[in-house]
């Protein structure tokens, strides 16, 4: 492709490559921007627990070279100090200028973006909560169906959890679970009216893992790797997409990063990216925003002027840990090391959404260090008990955050906000339900580990420049275009109209979809034609 | 600072040159003839001829360290020598600082530290500075610390006295750089050395270990025997052979230098490991951490891993760790306890051992540590070790507030500082 693009998308995470298919498909030329970061880590060959007892050199991959992993030890995700997964995070804070007050302000220069080392969980929203999308709820309908058959879904069951995840229709079976999962279940089944009663609900995770083979893709064999790099490919991750488009007529991707966007006085969009050298504007018929929420928002605020403050949702988030006394000395097995089991969880008016995951895959040390103990006693009750625990997280709405960002006279992104008042006793009432809930399936939610995380370290963020039916300034429509800024559209979570506590990946991927067609559908209606037509 | 040394090319001198130039000051050495290093500028002095030399008028300070070695019958007038060096200071408007040492007193047993006791009064009189060390040893062998080593070197037992005699000793590079940091401020009397008295044997058997590298057995000497070989000898022979100094060494009275360190903001390194290269002393705390984790020997490459850690990340300095910790894990637990209580900003040992735990489990032995056993354990063996890992936590934690009058948490002594 020669000349300029019809579209320029600004990231290649989820929901950058969601919104190239139907741009690609319509024969519009795509430039696709991004960090540029790429792995530096060939994921382990072995299985977990092999390369663990045999591999002299298994430091590359839990310490790092040059130690990485020991060095920041204040983020409380351990995926954050895995060193193959640093160069998704590594240099973002700085590229983007953030500054971040309390809160945790994560995003990535990674080609692939955040979707490179995340959880992989996915849900579809429901008609009551797609009443807040400004659009037809079919077309998210559609689109989710679209994505979720060329991303390759699992954990579709009958279970009560299938009309919470909505995705059953388009995903395989699951990957089959482990057996502390299992048993867990199967005692839930065997009570779970006395636990509807309660409020708790639970079924098999719906993740955006294969458990059968697509393309190229193998499905899921178990191997533990999860945190370390999946020789499988089972897990989705946004560069599958991105091999695919390369091979697509009209598409073109390069490295840039992109810092400042706006509008020329014809009305047409341009980017600026600062390449090696200096600053280069690039100009298109639209620009997709798909950078992540906190860039997004920050070359929107700084496009519009805006210096206030604007809100940002991300939802509140916990972790605890789960111990069956009758499992003790159970031997540990390599095995799928993301969600296995969900669970919901009504407290009051507001709903949590939560996971269960096998803790082998995650180096003890992580745990030892919160424990209160000496780290030799540490160690040894930690071993001890590790095979007969399970790791849980917990999600509140975004609804409930408090965080706020704003753009400084300097080009700075300020980010700040605490946990309100509110979060912290709906927190501790949920403490209360869980360990009820898990009680009456037969296991203990470990006393103190039930841990609140920082603001913003669930890393979803969203709702920005949430879309409405009638956006004011700084707000997007129904196609994601920002109102004052024409042409230039938010794919990411910076559009959708609310974070819910639900994972939120794939919503964004099909309302990326939804935009795309939105775009191309006025794009190619418009006599001036693309000059790529093949 | 522009500073006139005599005896620059002395045991202590040498270091006090050496470090004085390193950080930026001018030296002036006051020597005899024929300088040992011809980047050194030099002016004629000898401590037998008592004239005055004629110091440049931007000397800041002068350091008296020059100090005759050899019988005590050809000793020259080191009263009249250090009068003039001190009428040549006053003359150029420079400081007088005097090496003293822990034997000076007026009845001292030999002449060297009678000596020393009257030029000290005469220092004092002048308004000088006077530093008192305990034994100096450490750095290039020379001097009486040469003696040592050639002789711990040489004897095939060190001899362990009963009744212990105790020394003070000081490291020659942190004497230096007392010298240094006191040269413009202080006056009075200085005394260094190890805060709590040292048995000679002991110290011996650090330099057996440390510097000569072999080991060596202990062989019980009555301190009463020296005293009469001394005797028999005469003082000729006995001052050849060292004799003498020993036996000022058995009867020297300790030092306070508790006070006069504080007030100085010094903190002397250790003795453990002030004669171990930087590397040989994170070898050791590789070791003690790594076991601590490991509960096992930790195979050489760990050990190597973390001190790459320890250089790569915090720059190569080493946790002064007391040196039972280093041998039992039981005392590593209550002194990791002890440090979690008593200062909580200074997270270095929880930081280390946490460290040490991360590099431990990324290995095979690790796997072993880390991962429950994979073949399938009897729950009971779970159950018992848990509660034996509670037990002992618990009375290690109840030590630690026990014992917290008593943790003397080090400053990090001045060598170790980046």
């Amino acid at each position: 492709m020669s000349g300029q693009p019809d579209v320029i998308v600004v990231g290649s995470g989820p929901a950058g490559v969601s919104a190239c298919f139907p741009l690609l498909d319509a024969s519009l030329g795509v430039l696709m921007l991004d960090g540029g970061a790429t792995p530096d880590l060939e994921p382990p060959e072995e299985a977990f627990l092999d390369w663990r007892s045999n591999r002299g050199d298994q430091w590359r991959w839990m310490l790092g070279a040059d130690f990485v992993a020991l060095r920041d030890r204040g983020a409380v995700s351990p995926k954050l100090r895995v060193p193959g997964h640093r160069y998704v995070f590594e240099g973002f804070g700085e590229a983007n200028r953030i500054v971040a007050n309390g809160v945790a302000a994560v995003g990535s220069m990674a080609t692939g973006g955040l979707s490179q080392s995340w959880g992989c969980g996915i849900a579809a929203l429901s008609e009551d909560e797609l009443s807040a999308f400004p659009c037809p709820k079919h077309r998210i309908r559609d689109a989710y169906c679209v994505v979720s058959r060329r991303i390759g879904l699992s954990g579709a069951t009958d279970d009560d959890l299938s009309s919470y995840f909505g995705v059953d229709a388009w995903a395989a079976p699951p990957i089959p679970a482990d057996e502390l999962h299992s048993e867990m279940l199967d005692r839930y089944t065997a009570q779970r009216n006395l636990h509807h009663s309660h409020g708790f609900r639970m079924g098999r995770s719906r993740v955006a893992v294969l458990s059968r083979d697509q393309g190229t893709r193998r499905a899921c064999s178990a191997t533990g790797n999860c945190l370390y790099g999946c020789r499988n490919r089972s897990l989705y991750a946004a560069t599958e997409d991105l091999h695919a488009l390369r091979r697509r007529a009209g598409f073109r991707h390069e490295k840039g990063h992109v810092v400042a966007i706006g509008v020329g006085k014809d009305g047409d969009p341009w980017v600026e990216v600062a390449a090696q050298g200096g600053r280069e504007r690039l100009r298109a018929r639209k620009v997709v925003l798909a950078a992540g929420a906190l860039t997004t928002t920050r070359l929107a605020l700084s496009a519009l002027s805006i210096a206030g403050e604007v809100r940002l949702e991300s939802s509140p988030t916990a972790a605890f840990l789960l111990w069956r006394p009758q499992h003790l000395g159970r031997r540990p097995g390599n095995g799928f090391g993301l969600g296995q089991l969900s669970f919901v969880q009504q407290s009051g008016s507001c709903r949590a959404f939560g996971s269960l995951f096998s803790p082998t895959g995650i180096p003890l040390s992580e745990f030892v260090v919160r424990l209160p103990f000496g780290r030799r006693s540490g160690i040894d009750i930690m071993r001890s008990i590790m095979s007969s625990c399970l790791v849980g997280n917990l999600f509140l709405p975004g609804s409930m955050s408090e965080l706020r960002l704003a753009v400084s006279s300097d080009g700075d992104l300020l980010v700040r906000g605490a946990h309100g008042a509110a979060v912290k006793a709906v927190m501790r009432e949920l403490e209360a339900d869980l360990r009820r809930a898990f009680r009456r399936t037969g296991w203990f939610l470990v006393p103190r580990s039930f841990t609140l995380g920082v603001p913003g370290g669930d890393l979803h963020y969203g709702a920005s420049l949430p879309m409405r039916a009638s956006p004011r300034r700084g707000e997007t429509d129904a196609a994601g275009t920002i109102n004052g800024l024409p042409n230039i559209h938010v794919a990411d979570g910076a559009s959708l109209p609310e974070i819910s506590e639900k994972p939120h990946t794939l919503t964004i991927m099909a309302n990326a979809h939804r935009i795309g067609e939105e775009i191309a559908a006025e794009l190619t209606l418009d006599p001036r034609r693309s000059l790529n037509k093949e | 600072m522009k500073l006139a040394v005599t005896g620059a090319t002395g045991y202590i001198g040498q270091r006090l040159v050496a470090l004085a130039r390193s950080e930026g000051h001018e030296v002036l050495a006051l020597t005899r003839p024929g300088p040992s290093r011809p980047s050194l500028a030099w002016m004629p002095f000898d401590l037998s001829q008592p004239r005055c030399p004629e110091l440049p008028c931007d000397i800041d300070v002068l350091v008296h360290l020059a100090a005759h070695v050899g019988p005590s019958r050809e000793a020259p007038d080191e009263l009249r020598a250090a009068l003039a060096l001190m009428t040549a200071a006053k003359a150029s408007g420079a400081r007088f600082v005097f090496l003293s040492s822990q034997a000076a007193r007026p009845d001292a047993p030999t002449a060297y530290g009678r000596s020393k006791w009257q030029i000290e009064r005469a220092v004092e009189e002048a308004g000088g500075w006077i530093i008192r060390p305990g034994l100096v040893f450490g750095g290039p062998s020379a001097g009486l610390w040469g003696r040592i080593v050639w002789l711990v070197g040489r004897l095939p037992v060190l001899p362990a006295l009963f009744p212990p005699a105790y020394v003070q000793p000081v490291h020659v590079d942190d004497l230096a750089a007392i010298v240094l940091r006191g040269a413009l401020l202080c006056d009075g009397i200085t005394r260094v050395g190890a805060p709590e008295p040292v048995s000679f044997s002991r110290f011996l058997r650090l330099v057996a270990r440390d510097r000569v590298r072999r080991w060596r057995p202990r062989f019980p000497v009555p301190a009463i025997g020296i005293v009469w070989l001394h005797r028999i000898l005469g003082p000729t022979r006995s001052e050849r052979t060292g004799i003498s100094r020993l036996v000022s060494l058995i009867k020297l009275e300790p030092m306070e230098t508790w006070d006069d360190l504080s007030k100085l903001g010094f903190s002397l390194r250790p003795l453990d490991s002030a004669l171990r290269s930087k590397r040989r002393i994170l070898l050791v705390e590789a070791r003690g951490l790594l076991r601590y984790v490991l509960r096992d020997d930790p195979p050489i490459t760990l050990l190597r891993r973390y001190v790459r850690y320890v250089e790569r990340v915090h720059g190569g300095t080493p946790l002064i760790l007391p040196h039972v910790t280093t041998l039992s894990p039981f005392a590593l637990r209550v002194y990791e306890h002890a440090h979690a209580r008593i200062d909580q900003h200074d997270g270095s040992v929880r930081s280390r051992i946490d460290a040490a735990m991360a590099i431990a489990e990324a290995s095979t032995a690790g796997s072993v540590r880390f991962i429950a056993a994979l073949e399938h354990r009897r729950p009971f063996a779970s159950v018992f070790w848990i509660i034996r890992a509670l037990v002992t936590d618990v009375t290690a934690r109840g030590l630690a507030l026990l014992a917290r009058p008593w943790i003397n948490v080090p400053a990090q002594p001045e060598a170790m500082k980046q």
